[in-house]
């Protein structure tokens, strides 16, 4: 099974929207996940149906026994996230507020308070309106993406790849470079960068590369409005060629893009099927040079 | 010594893992007595922090070298100051062949 996985450290420089487009034209059956739990909206572009959702718990919440509490108060006292309070005379926790570090539980003397896991989002396993089986998730108010959330979302893709018989894998990444974009990048046969010509692209681009040095899998390079600033788009192309990654292809900016997204189609839908011939050729390239082997 | 090979599974012919922080286990192999066994890693389900996490159980367990495909830089800077050498694998589809391939290695000068 070859996984793809599309990342470009900045966030906003079209990762979603390229990852819709080629799931558009696939010329092969795919799998697809949205790894991007933070803002994930892969499916606000590929409307799936046939949703299935799993309560995804994570994180710690303390859960009060309120039959041994000696209403002491130290759990009130100790939380510096000001989360627990007494109401209507027992201590509660206001889940929005508590960060989960479990020091209530350490000082509580009567032993009442223990940490459960909550709630902290759902993962869903749905079919895009192209009938590829696609892997999602979505957060509750409050909570944030982890490497947990994202190994778990590609753990359900690679299941539903292999009961399908599906021999690909294409990745909406997480932005930036920490826990979840590592959890996304782990173990996959190439990265797909989406550059951005302008200063903040062009710089998390080469952390992005340095990130990936570390783990070694081929990659190749989209800059995306690559007309935006050409002392960046020099720059990004530079460091591409010094790091043998080839550029599949060059976008210019152009109001389709924003136009497409306020459609909700992918850019192969807009009329004339703009930059198609590029979109072919990337797909081409991801199968047939070696950026999958 | 104790190596450890991140694996999917138990088992000699079980498949390496490339993750090394969410790996599902890790093969240990003592290289004197050549007797292995597997043991599960407690990080594969960390929120944060799984690499650095797996670290510190392999310190915990006494191993001196790590064979792994993938390793993230947290990890990596646990690894060096653990004293833990890490070997990378290139390919090596199976923890026997891993380990095979580990003892070519300190064979061949």
């Amino acid at each position: 099974m070859k996984r793809i996985v599309v990342m470009s450290g900045k966030g906003g420089t079209g990762k979603t929207t390229f990852t819709a487009a080629l799931a558009a034209i696939a010329p092969l059956p795919i799998v697809l996940a949205d790894c991007d739990v933070d803002a994930a909206n892969l499916h606000l572009l590929l409307r799936p149906v046939a949703a299935q959702q799993q309560r995804f718990l994570a994180g710690a919440l303390p859960v009060f026994d309120s039959r041994s509490c000696s209403h002491c108060g130290m759990c009130a006292s100790a939380c510096v996230f000001e989360a627990i309070t007494l109401r209507h005379g027992q201590y509660a926790v206001d889940a929005a507020a508590c960060e989960g570090c479990g020091i209530c539980a350490r000082v509580c003397p009567d032993g009442c308070i223990s940490m459960t896991q909550r709630l902290t989002g759902h993962t869903i396993e749905a079919v895009s309106r192209f009938g590829q089986p696609m892997v999602y998730a979505q957060l509750c108010v409050g909570q944030e993406n982890s490497g947990k959330l994202v190994t778990r979302v590609r753990q359900l893709t690679d299941e539903r790849a292999r009961s399908e018989g599906v021999d690909f894998v294409l990745v909406d990444g997480p932005p930036g470079l920490g826990c979840p974009a590592i959890a996304a990048m782990s173990g996959v046969d190439a990265l797909l960068l989406l550059a951005e010509a302008g200063a903040a692209g062009a710089h998390d681009l080469a952390r992005m590369i340095e990130l990936r040095a570390r783990f070694g899998m081929p990659a190749a390079c989209i800059v995306n409005k690559a007309d935006l600033d050409a002392v960046s788009r020099a720059g990004i192309l530079e460091r591409c060629e010094r790091e043998e990654i080839p550029v599949l292809a060059e976008f210019p900016w152009s109001p389709l893009f924003p136009e497409s997204l306020r459609q909700g189609r992918t850019l192969t839908e807009m009329p004339e099927a703009p930059f198609r011939a590029s979109l072919d050729f990337i797909w081409t390239s991801l199968l047939n040079h070696g950026v999958t082997s | 010594m104790i190596i450890a090979i991140p694996a999917h599974a138990e088992g000699w012919n079980a498949e390496v893992d490339e993750r090394f922080g969410r790996a599902r286990g890790f093969a240990l192999v003592d290289s004197e007595s050549g007797a292995w066994r597997f043991v599960d890693n407690g990080t594969a389900d960390a929120e944060h922090g799984a690499g650095t996490g797996a670290v510190r159980s392999l310190l915990q367990l006494g191993v001196a070298v790590l064979l792994a495909g993938r390793v993230g830089p947290k990890a990596a800077e646990a690894l060096e100051a653990a004293g833990i050498t890490c070997l990378t694998l290139e390919g090596q589809g199976s923890v026997a062949e891993a380990w095979n391939w580990y003892k070519q290695q300190r064979t061949t000068p």
